[in-house]
């Protein structure tokens, strides 16, 4: 073969894979459903479906990873196939840290899922791509809708309209050693100053066990917001203008911090605890209070012994101020519907309490519907009287375009500044009203 | 003398102890891995760190491997793998050749532009691939994944072989077509096994990225059928449970393959290793 027959040769291939590559062919896209029921329609107000006139396939996209959460999404799929027998619902599982990738990706490349988990921090961005659907009109006519009062559908509202249906709620509770609580001769705390008290007399360290399992670092920003608004200093307001009270943060930042410089009430190691380190101190015996939401309650479970005496969970302490606990929800909506009353019947299988209660059962993710509270599988259990008693006074954590980033960047570090001894509350407050007034008005 | 033998025992007292530490720093944790891979849930989670298991078992192993799908993920990832390093390399060999052996217009700057696609963080490429494995219904596909994986590493592969094609005397080519063969008869007979090592090394490496990749693999698959190994490790990774031994188990799984193929094909790997080092 000469040079210039190679050449040719490797021309006309590369051609011939360009052409094929270019040439127009009937491929099914992925998400696409092998639905019967033709072409997209519109949101047209509808109640949940007959389950006999629904067939074809449902796509889903969802961040569920854990065994639990997977336990859980299996009962529920398999809840709604005994309703739904003509109905495959496709889930498909992405990395949380991964979903807005995968997402956009699929919106610039024309191929969404017809249903989608909504993590309401997403949702603006979702809905900005054209990501998903208005839901208003189906929500306005929903059977269920009497269930969910309108601020569960906050954080899924843009502009008046809806895009998401809340599925499930992390409601902020606590978890306490109940073993050691009864050792000590203490009650269960239910204002900071019992709480304080409780940290400070199960501390031994001699035995490495301390009174609380801070969350110092990743996701800490969180908890010490909650405790701002505690003692009566709010965020924004209701523009979204910056509102924080210096004093009343300052004498939160110094009431919080004060746990571990002044009391050495919590682990040594606080500035680099994240979830992962909190929850395996409070499973391995060295702390006696731990602050996080339902969906921990199985792992805690699982550790401790469900039925061992050892555990029990708790609404948060009541602040100074105010009786504060962050509650969000997780949504379900529709991207790319092309079998839309399917899909809006997995979105509507959801939000029945049965599917709820299933799922809460594998997860410890807590029901977004008010009809369970008066099902027995709920009353009856004395874990989750805290959660219901928080969805009566507990609401979303102050949100702003940008509020992720000012608690991760300018919250958290001057928080941990702190703990480290290196500047004051007063200092770290006015770190953290600086940043968040740069954050909200650049 | 006897203090410059002192010195040369000091130093080499010193150069093991640093060879050592190297080798433990390098070691330790595919070591500890396999440890925690050995044990029960009770013994990764403890107040005090447990290094050896104490009820050492298999547990972990058998209960990711009865896992649905990690099974077919672990033959997805074998198929993708192969397929890619087949491509990369039946394109790789040709093209290297072409750039090795051929004197055109714009060579050098073809060789730049290969480079030019490295440059690029994966994710950018992301979406013009997505689009075309579409169009082509190769989206989802075994196929289709690979061909993904070829596009950042072939060049590679292109970069590598050249290499090695440069090494090899054009002279040895031009006797065995004077003795009758023709072009691509002496590139099969003469210049791919005195090759050898060198394309051994450019599967082992593309072999290797195949295997571990994630993000294309997550990206360019919706389907469990088809989905890889990597992209199920990461899978298990809670927002709020990790589960240590599974996870650990599986990494070691993950290394097996990978291992043995690195065994295959050391011979003729380390020989091209080692091939420009040797030359006088």
């Amino acid at each position: 073969m000469h040079r210039r027959d190679f050449l040719k040769s490797s021309l006309v291939s590369g051609t011939g894979l360009l052409v094929a590559a270019c040439a127009p062919q009937a491929v099914a896209p992925p998400g696409v459903s092998s639905s019967t029921s033709g072409a997209p329609t519109s949101s047209a107000p509808t109640a949940a479906a007959k389950p006999n006139g629904l067939s074809g396939t449902v796509t889903y996209w969802h961040t569920f990873t854990s065994q639990s959460e997977m336990d859980g999404l299996d009962r529920v799929t398999r809840a709604f196939n005994q309703k739904y027998p003509n109905v495959t619902v496709n889930s498909e599982n992405v990395p949380n840290s991964d979903f807005m990738a995968k997402f956009s990706l699929a919106v610039q490349g024309g191929a969404k899922p017809e249903t989608t988990m909504i993590s309401s921090v997403r949702l603006p961005d979702m809905v900005a791509m054209g990501g998903l659907m208005d839901l208003t009109a189906r929500v306005a006519s929903w059977d269920q809708r009497q269930y969910l009062p309108d601020e569960r559908f906050k954080d899924a509202t843009l502009n008046g309209k809806i895009y998401g249906v809340p599925s499930f709620a992390f409601v902020n509770w606590m978890y306490y050693r109940a073993d050691w609580f009864k050792e000590a001769g203490l009650a269960p705390p239910k204002t900071f100053d019992d709480f304080q008290n409780a940290a400070i007399k199960l501390t031994d360290p001699s035995k490495n066990r301390f009174g609380f399992g801070m969350r110092g670092a990743g996701g800490g920003e969180g908890l010490l917001i909650e405790v701002m608004r505690s003692f009566g200093s709010p965020i924004v307001d209701d523009k979204g203008q910056p509102a924080m009270d210096r004093q009343k943060a300052i004498d939160a930042v110094r009431w919080y911090s004060e746990l571990f410089t002044k009391y050495h009430a919590v682990p040594p190691s606080v500035t680099n605890d994240s979830f992962q380190q909190i929850m395996t101190g409070f499973s391995t015996g060295q702390t006696a209070m731990l602050w996080h939401h339902t969906g921990s309650l199985i792992d805690v479970s699982t550790a401790l012994g469900a039925d061992s005496g050892k555990f029990g969970t708790l609404a948060r302490p009541a602040g100074p101020v105010a009786h504060i606990a962050d509650v969000s929800y997780s949504y379900n909506g529709m991207s790319d519907p092309k079998n839309a009353d399917a899909d809006w019947a997995w979105l509507d299988h959801w939000a029945q309490s049965d599917t709820q209660i299933t799922f809460l059962e594998a997860t410890g993710y807590f029901p977004s519907s008010t009809k369970v509270a008066d099902d027995a599988r709920i009353k009856n259990n004395p874990y989750y009287a805290p959660a219901i008693e928080t969805l009566k006074f507990g609401g979303p954590a102050p949100a702003f375009a940008g509020s992720s980033n000012w608690g991760l960047t300018v919250v958290l570090p001057a928080f941990q500044r702190v703990l480290l001894g290196e500047i004051k509350p007063e200092e770290s407050v006015d770190l953290m009203m600086k940043g968040l007034d740069k954050a909200v008005n650049g | 003398m006897g203090s410059r033998a002192q010195t040369r025992r000091f130093y080499d007292a010193v150069a093991y102890v640093v060879l050592i530490a190297a080798f433990f720093f390098a070691v330790f944790p595919i070591l500890w891995t396999l440890l925690t891979s050995l044990k029960s849930n009770a013994d990764i989670v403890t107040t005090e760190i447990q290094y050896l298991p104490l009820r050492p078992s298999f547990e972990n192993y058998a209960t990711l491997w009865a896992q649905a799908g990690f099974t077919a993920m672990f033959f997805n990832s074998t198929v993708v793998t192969i397929l890619t390093v087949l491509v990369c390399l039946s394109v790789g060999v040709t093209g290297a050749y072409s750039l090795s052996r051929y004197s055109f217009p714009a060579r050098g700057q073809l060789l730049l532009f290969y480079l030019l696609i490295r440059m690029f963080p994966a994710v950018l490429l992301l979406l013009p691939i997505f689009i075309a494995l579409r169009v082509l219904g190769l989206y989802d596909t075994h196929i289709g994944l690979a061909l993904a994986y070829s596009t950042l590493l072939t060049p590679v592969s292109i970069w590598m072989l050249k290499g090695f094609f440069d090494t090899i005397p054009p002279e040895l080519e031009d006797a065995a077509r004077i003795d009758g063969c023709t072009r691509a008869g002496a590139i099969v007979r003469v210049v791919l096994p005195l090759a050898r090592p060198g394309v051994a090394a450019t599967a082992v490496l593309v072999a290797i990225s195949a295997w571990n990749e994630f993000l294309f693999a997550l990206m360019l698959t919706t389907s469990q059928g088809i989905r890889t190994w990597p992209v199920g490790l990461q899978l298990m990774v809670g927002e709020y449970q990790l589960p240590w031994g599974l996870l650990t188990a599986g990494g070691i799984i993950s290394i097996v393959p990978i291992v043995l193929f690195f065994a295959l094909v050391q011979r003729a790997l380390v020989r091209g290793l080692t091939l420009g080092a040797v030359k006088g």
